[in-house]
Protein backbone atom coordinates (compact mmCIF):
# COMPACT_ATOMS: atom_id res chain seq x y z
CA UNK A 1 0.00 0.00 0.00
CA UNK A 2 1.40 3.09 -0.88
CA UNK A 3 2.81 5.53 1.93
CA UNK A 4 0.18 7.36 3.72
CA UNK A 5 1.83 9.91 6.02
CA UNK A 6 5.12 10.37 4.76
CA UNK A 7 8.42 13.26 5.62
CA UNK A 8 8.37 15.33 2.98
CA UNK A 9 11.64 17.92 4.46
CA UNK A 10 13.70 18.15 7.44
CA UNK A 11 15.09 21.72 8.54
CA UNK A 12 17.93 22.11 11.19
CA UNK A 13 18.75 24.89 12.45
CA UNK A 14 22.90 25.33 12.00
CA UNK A 15 23.52 28.77 12.93
CA UNK A 16 21.50 30.32 15.92
CA UNK A 17 19.40 33.52 14.71
CA UNK A 18 18.09 31.70 11.59
CA UNK A 19 15.24 30.85 9.53
CA UNK A 20 13.66 28.26 8.15
CA UNK A 21 11.99 27.59 4.67
CA UNK A 22 10.32 24.20 3.21
CA UNK A 23 10.24 25.50 -0.51
CA UNK A 24 8.49 23.54 -3.47
CA UNK A 25 6.32 21.78 -1.60
CA UNK A 26 4.91 19.26 -3.43
CA UNK A 27 0.89 19.14 -4.27
CA UNK A 28 0.23 15.73 -4.32
CA UNK A 29 -0.67 15.09 -0.47
CA UNK A 30 -3.66 16.37 1.02
CA UNK A 31 -2.71 17.38 4.41
CA UNK A 32 0.34 18.97 5.56
CA UNK A 33 1.76 18.51 9.43
CA UNK A 34 4.45 20.57 10.67
CA UNK A 35 6.18 19.64 13.69
CA UNK A 36 8.68 21.74 15.53
CA UNK A 37 11.38 21.61 18.43
CA UNK A 38 12.03 25.19 18.30
CA UNK A 39 13.66 27.29 20.82
CA UNK A 40 14.21 31.00 20.09
CA UNK A 41 17.32 32.44 18.95
CA UNK A 42 18.61 34.68 21.98
CA UNK A 43 19.27 33.58 25.81
CA UNK A 44 16.64 35.77 27.40
CA UNK A 45 13.70 35.02 29.70
CA UNK A 46 11.33 35.05 27.02
CA UNK A 47 9.32 33.79 23.91
CA UNK A 48 7.93 33.88 20.87
CA UNK A 49 5.49 32.39 18.45
CA UNK A 50 6.92 30.67 15.40
CA UNK A 51 5.45 33.57 13.41
CA UNK A 52 5.01 31.46 9.47
CA UNK A 53 4.17 33.01 5.72
CA UNK A 54 3.32 31.00 2.68
CA UNK A 55 4.39 31.12 -0.82
CA UNK A 56 6.36 34.49 -0.18
CA UNK A 57 3.03 36.40 1.22
CA UNK A 58 3.82 38.87 3.39
CA UNK A 59 0.82 41.15 2.46
CA UNK A 60 -2.20 41.17 5.31
CA UNK A 61 -3.85 37.79 4.32
CA UNK A 62 -3.63 36.08 7.78
CA UNK A 63 -6.10 36.02 11.03
CA UNK A 64 -6.20 33.64 13.97
CA UNK A 65 -8.13 32.80 16.94
CA UNK A 66 -6.35 31.18 20.05
CA UNK A 67 -6.64 30.05 23.21
CA UNK A 68 -3.69 29.20 25.97
CA UNK A 69 -2.66 29.23 29.46
CA UNK A 70 1.03 30.10 29.96
CA UNK A 71 2.88 32.20 32.69
CA UNK A 72 0.73 35.33 31.85
CA UNK A 73 -2.38 33.10 32.77
CA UNK A 74 -5.34 31.95 31.06
CA UNK A 75 -6.68 33.60 27.86
CA UNK A 76 -8.11 33.64 24.55
CA UNK A 77 -6.76 35.71 21.59
CA UNK A 78 -7.59 36.33 17.82
CA UNK A 79 -6.38 38.79 15.37
CA UNK A 80 -7.38 39.79 12.12
CA UNK A 81 -5.80 41.22 8.63
CA UNK A 82 -2.01 39.89 9.77
CA UNK A 83 1.40 39.70 7.92
CA UNK A 84 2.08 36.18 9.57
CA UNK A 85 0.02 32.87 10.83
CA UNK A 86 0.89 31.47 13.79
CA UNK A 87 2.56 27.88 13.61
CA UNK A 88 3.90 27.27 17.07
CA UNK A 89 5.89 28.26 19.77
CA UNK A 90 9.92 28.90 20.84
CA UNK A 91 11.02 29.87 24.10
CA UNK A 92 13.98 30.93 25.15
CA UNK A 93 16.46 28.43 26.87
CA UNK A 94 14.57 25.53 25.97
CA UNK A 95 13.21 24.06 23.21
CA UNK A 96 9.36 24.22 22.88
CA UNK A 97 7.23 21.50 20.97
CA UNK A 98 4.61 22.51 18.33
CA UNK A 99 2.51 20.54 15.80
CA UNK A 100 0.81 22.75 12.31
CA UNK A 101 -1.89 20.97 10.80
CA UNK A 102 -2.17 22.48 6.79
CA UNK A 103 -5.61 21.46 5.68
CA UNK A 104 -6.37 20.81 2.13
CA UNK A 105 -3.28 22.85 1.69
CA UNK A 106 -3.18 22.14 -2.07
CA UNK A 107 -6.70 22.84 -3.29
CA UNK A 108 -7.39 25.84 -5.26
CA UNK A 109 -10.74 26.49 -4.88
CA UNK A 110 -10.94 27.60 -1.20
CA UNK A 111 -8.84 29.46 1.71
CA UNK A 112 -6.37 27.63 3.92
CA UNK A 113 -6.57 26.81 7.66
CA UNK A 114 -4.09 25.73 9.57
CA UNK A 115 -4.68 24.17 13.15
CA UNK A 116 -1.54 24.39 15.78
CA UNK A 117 -0.92 22.84 19.24
CA UNK A 118 2.03 24.30 21.55
CA UNK A 119 3.56 23.24 24.52
CA UNK A 120 6.09 24.74 26.26
CA UNK A 121 6.87 26.45 29.13
CA UNK A 122 7.05 30.17 30.47
CA UNK A 123 5.65 32.97 28.16
CA UNK A 124 4.33 30.99 25.29
CA UNK A 125 2.70 27.98 27.63
CA UNK A 126 0.38 24.97 26.24
CA UNK A 127 -2.44 26.35 23.36
CA UNK A 128 -3.79 26.25 20.26
CA UNK A 129 -4.57 28.71 17.22
CA UNK A 130 -6.89 28.14 13.75
CA UNK A 131 -5.10 30.18 11.51
CA UNK A 132 -6.48 31.36 8.03
CA UNK A 133 -4.46 32.36 5.16
CA UNK A 134 -7.24 34.06 2.76
CA UNK A 135 -6.10 32.88 -0.50
CA UNK A 136 -7.31 30.14 -3.08
CA UNK A 137 -3.70 29.32 -4.16
CA UNK A 138 -2.05 25.63 -3.10
CA UNK A 139 0.74 25.92 -0.53
CA UNK A 140 3.98 25.32 -2.31
CA UNK A 141 6.52 27.06 0.47
CA UNK A 142 6.35 27.60 4.06
CA UNK A 143 8.75 30.65 5.86
CA UNK A 144 9.25 29.83 9.23
CA UNK A 145 10.82 32.99 11.65
CA UNK A 146 11.01 34.32 15.29
CA UNK A 147 11.90 37.00 16.66
CA UNK A 148 15.81 37.35 17.10
CA UNK A 149 15.04 33.94 14.86
CA UNK A 150 15.77 30.40 16.07
CA UNK A 151 18.68 28.81 18.24
CA UNK A 152 20.94 26.50 16.61
CA UNK A 153 19.66 22.50 16.94
CA UNK A 154 15.93 23.94 16.60
CA UNK A 155 14.19 21.31 13.82
CA UNK A 156 11.24 21.55 12.05
CA UNK A 157 9.92 18.28 10.04
CA UNK A 158 7.54 18.50 7.26
CA UNK A 159 5.04 15.35 6.59
CA UNK A 160 2.50 14.91 3.67
CA UNK A 161 -0.72 12.61 4.53
CA UNK A 162 -2.39 11.42 1.37
CA UNK A 163 -6.44 10.45 1.54
CA UNK A 164 -7.81 7.58 -0.23
CA UNK B 1 19.68 37.23 9.01
CA UNK B 2 20.40 34.07 6.61
CA UNK B 3 17.61 32.08 5.28
CA UNK B 4 18.02 28.28 5.68
CA UNK B 5 16.68 26.35 2.99
CA UNK B 6 14.76 22.88 4.16
CA UNK B 7 16.55 19.74 2.69
CA UNK B 8 14.41 16.88 1.11
CA UNK B 9 14.91 13.94 3.43
CA UNK B 10 17.51 11.46 2.28
CA UNK B 11 15.63 8.68 3.75
CA UNK B 12 12.39 7.63 5.57
CA UNK B 13 12.06 8.62 9.52
CA UNK B 14 12.77 5.67 11.29
CA UNK B 15 10.14 7.23 13.81
CA UNK B 16 7.23 6.77 10.68
CA UNK B 17 6.53 3.39 9.82
CA UNK B 18 4.61 4.32 6.33
CA UNK B 19 2.14 0.98 7.36
CA UNK B 20 1.30 2.52 10.44
CA UNK B 21 -0.72 5.34 9.21
CA UNK B 22 -3.07 4.62 6.21
CA UNK B 23 -5.89 6.11 4.53
CA UNK B 24 -8.89 4.06 5.18
CA UNK B 25 -11.50 6.28 2.99
CA UNK B 26 -12.53 9.58 2.09
CA UNK B 27 -15.69 11.09 1.28
CA UNK B 28 -16.13 14.15 -0.55
CA UNK B 29 -19.35 16.68 -1.29
CA UNK B 30 -19.97 17.77 -4.45
CA UNK B 31 -22.11 20.24 -5.88
CA UNK B 32 -25.48 18.64 -3.95
CA UNK B 33 -25.06 19.67 -0.25
CA UNK B 34 -25.21 16.81 2.20
CA UNK B 35 -26.92 16.51 5.89
CA UNK B 36 -24.42 13.95 6.74
CA UNK B 37 -21.47 11.63 5.79
CA UNK B 38 -21.38 8.38 7.20
CA UNK B 39 -17.89 6.06 7.00
CA UNK B 40 -19.58 2.06 7.05
CA UNK B 41 -17.89 -1.15 7.36
CA UNK B 42 -14.71 0.24 9.35
CA UNK B 43 -12.30 -2.71 9.17
CA UNK B 44 -10.98 -4.14 12.91
CA UNK B 45 -7.82 -4.17 11.99
CA UNK B 46 -6.66 -0.98 13.37
CA UNK B 47 -6.22 -0.02 16.89
CA UNK B 48 -6.84 4.05 17.05
CA UNK B 49 -8.85 5.58 14.10
CA UNK B 50 -8.52 9.55 12.84
CA UNK B 51 -10.86 11.73 10.67
CA UNK B 52 -9.40 14.61 8.76
CA UNK B 53 -12.17 16.85 8.19
CA UNK B 54 -12.47 20.21 5.91
CA UNK B 55 -15.74 21.86 6.19
CA UNK B 56 -17.77 24.46 3.86
CA UNK B 57 -21.39 24.53 4.65
CA UNK B 58 -24.53 27.01 4.87
CA UNK B 59 -25.87 26.77 8.37
CA UNK B 60 -25.05 28.38 12.30
CA UNK B 61 -25.77 24.74 13.78
CA UNK B 62 -22.69 22.33 14.63
CA UNK B 63 -21.93 19.41 13.28
CA UNK B 64 -22.08 15.80 16.29
CA UNK B 65 -20.76 12.41 15.06
CA UNK B 66 -22.58 8.85 16.35
CA UNK B 67 -21.45 5.41 15.91
CA UNK B 68 -22.65 2.42 14.61
CA UNK B 69 -26.03 3.96 13.68
CA UNK B 70 -27.01 4.78 17.52
CA UNK B 71 -29.05 7.40 17.66
CA UNK B 72 -29.89 7.28 21.24
CA UNK B 73 -29.17 9.67 24.28
CA UNK B 74 -25.56 7.66 25.06
CA UNK B 75 -23.26 10.33 24.05
CA UNK B 76 -21.16 12.72 26.50
CA UNK B 77 -19.00 15.96 25.42
CA UNK B 78 -16.90 18.66 26.80
CA UNK B 79 -14.52 21.26 25.26
CA UNK B 80 -12.65 24.58 25.67
CA UNK B 81 -12.93 26.72 23.38
CA UNK B 82 -11.32 30.77 22.88
CA UNK B 83 -14.04 32.63 20.73
CA UNK B 84 -12.33 36.02 19.85
CA UNK B 85 -10.91 37.37 22.98
CA UNK B 86 -13.39 35.09 25.28
CA UNK B 87 -12.70 32.15 26.98
CA UNK B 88 -15.16 29.62 27.89
CA UNK B 89 -15.94 25.97 28.49
CA UNK B 90 -19.13 23.84 27.48
CA UNK B 91 -20.26 20.14 27.87
CA UNK B 92 -23.43 18.10 26.61
CA UNK B 93 -24.53 14.65 28.89
CA UNK B 94 -27.35 12.44 27.50
CA UNK B 95 -26.41 13.69 24.08
CA UNK B 96 -28.30 12.25 20.87
CA UNK B 97 -24.29 12.67 19.43
CA UNK B 98 -20.73 14.21 20.35
CA UNK B 99 -19.81 17.35 18.66
CA UNK B 100 -17.64 17.09 15.94
CA UNK B 101 -17.18 20.71 14.88
CA UNK B 102 -18.46 24.07 13.57
CA UNK B 103 -18.45 25.11 17.33
CA UNK B 104 -19.59 28.73 17.79
CA UNK B 105 -20.81 29.97 13.98
CA UNK B 106 -21.81 27.26 12.23
CA UNK B 107 -20.26 26.80 8.98
CA UNK B 108 -19.80 28.79 6.05
CA UNK B 109 -19.86 28.51 2.25
CA UNK B 110 -16.19 30.89 1.83
CA UNK B 111 -14.33 29.70 4.84
CA UNK B 112 -13.22 26.62 5.87
CA UNK B 113 -13.74 24.84 8.90
CA UNK B 114 -11.46 22.19 10.00
CA UNK B 115 -10.80 19.29 13.10
CA UNK B 116 -8.19 16.10 13.51
CA UNK B 117 -10.64 13.80 15.42
CA UNK B 118 -8.85 10.95 17.47
CA UNK B 119 -10.70 7.80 17.97
CA UNK B 120 -8.56 5.40 20.82
CA UNK B 121 -9.02 1.82 20.80
CA UNK B 122 -12.13 1.60 18.49
CA UNK B 123 -11.99 -2.00 18.60
CA UNK B 124 -11.87 -2.58 22.29
CA UNK B 125 -15.03 -4.37 23.40
CA UNK B 126 -13.95 -3.86 27.33
CA UNK B 127 -14.62 -0.26 27.22
CA UNK B 128 -16.24 2.73 26.68
CA UNK B 129 -15.21 5.01 23.07
CA UNK B 130 -13.94 7.86 23.63
CA UNK B 131 -12.75 10.80 21.37
CA UNK B 132 -10.44 13.87 20.67
CA UNK B 133 -11.10 16.98 19.18
CA UNK B 134 -8.83 19.90 17.81
CA UNK B 135 -11.15 21.99 15.72
CA UNK B 136 -11.91 25.69 14.47
CA UNK B 137 -12.72 27.95 12.05
CA UNK B 138 -11.23 31.62 11.08
CA UNK B 139 -13.53 34.38 9.08
CA UNK B 140 -11.27 36.87 9.59
CA UNK B 141 -13.92 37.70 12.68
CA UNK B 142 -14.98 36.09 14.00
CA UNK B 143 -13.81 32.87 15.08
CA UNK B 144 -13.29 29.85 17.27
CA UNK B 145 -10.76 27.68 18.41
CA UNK B 146 -12.23 24.31 20.50
CA UNK B 147 -10.32 21.27 22.07
CA UNK B 148 -13.24 19.02 22.53
CA UNK B 149 -13.80 15.49 24.09
CA UNK B 150 -16.06 13.10 23.31
CA UNK B 151 -17.84 9.69 25.13
CA UNK B 152 -20.27 7.00 23.17
CA UNK B 153 -21.49 4.77 26.42
CA UNK B 154 -20.88 2.00 24.47
CA UNK B 155 -18.28 -1.36 24.90
CA UNK B 156 -19.12 -2.20 20.76
CA UNK B 157 -16.72 -2.14 18.60
CA UNK B 158 -16.98 0.57 15.98
CA UNK B 159 -17.80 -0.29 13.03
CA UNK B 160 -19.98 2.78 11.36
CA UNK B 161 -19.21 6.41 11.56
CA UNK B 162 -21.45 9.40 10.89
CA UNK B 163 -21.30 13.35 11.26
CA UNK B 164 -23.96 15.24 10.37
CA UNK B 165 -25.32 18.86 10.58
CA UNK B 166 -28.40 20.36 8.32
CA UNK B 167 -25.95 21.17 5.41
CA UNK B 168 -22.61 20.12 4.66
CA UNK B 169 -21.51 21.92 0.91
CA UNK B 170 -19.23 21.48 -2.12
CA UNK B 171 -15.13 21.05 -1.38
CA UNK B 172 -16.15 19.71 2.08
CA UNK B 173 -14.03 16.59 2.60
CA UNK B 174 -14.09 13.79 5.44
CA UNK B 175 -11.07 11.72 5.42
CA UNK B 176 -10.60 8.71 7.77
CA UNK B 177 -7.15 6.82 8.95
CA UNK B 178 -6.40 4.26 10.53
CA UNK B 179 -3.63 3.22 12.78
CA UNK B 180 -2.08 0.10 13.80
CA UNK B 181 -0.66 0.21 17.02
Amino acid sequence: MPATYEPIATATVASTGGTVTFSSIPSTYTDLILISSARRGVDGSGGDAVKAQVNGDSGSNYSWNGISYNAGGTGASRANNQSIFIAGACEDGIYSTSICHFMNYSNTTTFKTMLTRTSSTGTQGVGTTVNLWRSTTAINSIFLNAASGFYAGSVFTLYGIKAA
Amino acid sequence: MAPILGVIASSISPFINSTSYESIATVNVGSTPQSSITFSSIPSTYTHLQIRCFVMGNTGTSSFMRFNGDTGANYVWHTIYGISSAIGSNSGTSQTGIFANGFNEGFSTTYPTVAVIDILDYTNTNKNKVTRNLNGQDWNSPGSISLASGLWQNTAAINSITIYTSSFTNYSSFALYGIKG
